[in-house]
């Protein structure tokens, strides 16, 4: 009787995803004409995130940047992060699990392979990208060279 | 001569300001914020806001568009972009939404015209902070309330951090908000769909 009460009660439990929080790369949107078509990342377009905040800031006055790409962290629940790591579009840099994890050979080659896709030198991705610390060192060689004009 | 010494001791004792020989430091207890911007918006329905007398502040100027008041509160058919020079660059500014499905209400900061100024805008169960840099809109940050319905809004500028709550939550933080970090007119902003919708705007300075 108490196994089956608790059965019940784990039943009626409202299922609630976790909120995750990640860093990820993607490109600007829009024409910055009007609000409504401001520049934005094109992630936001395309997932139901909880919230972002733009973390490479770029000068508005450059806007859209070549290569077109931000860094940008996302609160977001769990489900909708896994959809994003499937996304070829987007490249997920870290999680807070992974973020103090040394990058792997894996990873390296996922981000090398990611903007030499959207048009980055080879050369530019060995001289600007910290690849063989940790995801966040990565991320962040990564941004700031993105943040450069 | 005694009493005299102990009555002049003591008087410097009180004053705990005494220049540059003051031998109590000066009080440490943080200081009230002061109110450099406020209004009710309480006068006669239509009357424009350009034509309006603040609560506290200066006035308000019309960057662009129309925004009047109706029922004691914002109006606006057709939008616009006003603000108030409150001379104080780091504030925390306040107002009530009041939003319809598909309605929008902007707080504005730091602006010096109305193509460059910051807006944080509940819309469409978005909260958004805005850089609106020479005329072009570039989105910031965001989070996803839900906005219809009555709310409060409030914005915090300090140096290079510009941060919004809807409600208390939703918060949103950008901590390169270098453009116009030194401008002191904030105010009010909608895209002419709001009736009604903005009330009590409050800008305090530390």
């Amino acid at each position: 009787m108490k196994g089956w009460f608790i059965s019940l009660l784990l039943f009626a439990a409202p299922v609630h995803a976790a909120s995750v929080r990640a860093r990820v790369l993607t490109s600007w949107a829009g024409t910055g004409k009007t609000a409504t078509d401001a520049f934005r990342p094109a992630l936001a377009d395309g997932y139901r995130l909880a919230s972002w905040v733009d973390t490479t800031s770029q000068k508005a006055a450059g806007l859209p940047p070549s290569p077109n790409l931000l860094v940008i962290e996302v609160v977001c629940d769990d489900m909708t992060l896994t959809d994003i790591q499937g996304d070829p579009s987007y490249l997920v840099l870290w999680t807070e699990q992974s973020k103090l994890q040394a990058i792997t050979a894996g990873q390296a080659s996922a981000i090398s392979s990611y903007l030499w896709l959207k048009g980055v030198p080879q050369a530019a991705i060995d001289s600007a990208l910290k690849l063989d610390g940790t995801a966040q060192e990565a991320e962040v060689s990564l941004a700031n060279w993105l943040r450069v004009p | 001569m005694r009493r005299l010494l102990t009555f002049f001791l003591l008087l410097l004792l009180a004053r705990g300001d005494a220049g540059s020989f003051s031998v109590l430091p000066s009080s440490t207890a943080a200081k009230p914020a002061v109110i450099v911007l406020s209004d009710t918006f309480t006068d006669a329905d239509l009357t424009n806001l350009t034509a309006h007398t603040m609560n506290v502040g200066p006035g308000w100027t019309a960057g662009a568009g129309s925004m009047s008041i109706l029922s004691n509160a914002v109006t606006s058919a057709s939008g616009g972009y006003y603000y108030s020079d409150s001379g104080k660059t780091s504030v925390t500014l306040t107002i009530d939404v009041s939003l319809a499905v598909g309605h929008a209400a902007d707080a504005i900061v730091r602006a010096t015209d109305a193509n460059n100024l910051w807006l944080i805008e509940s819309y469409n169960n978005t909260f958004t902070l805005y850089e609106r840099n020479g005329g072009a809109f570039t989105s910031r940050a965001s989070s996803a309330p839900t906005t219809a319905g009555s709310h409060t809004v409030r914005v915090i500028t300090r140096a290079n951090t510009i941060s919004a709550t809807f409600d208390g939550g939703s918060a949103i933080s950008y901590e390169s908000a270098t453009f116009q970090n030194t401008a002191t007119k904030h105010g009010i902003s909608d895209g002419g769909t709001v009736t009604n919708g903005i009330d009590n705007f409050l800008v305090l300075a530390p």
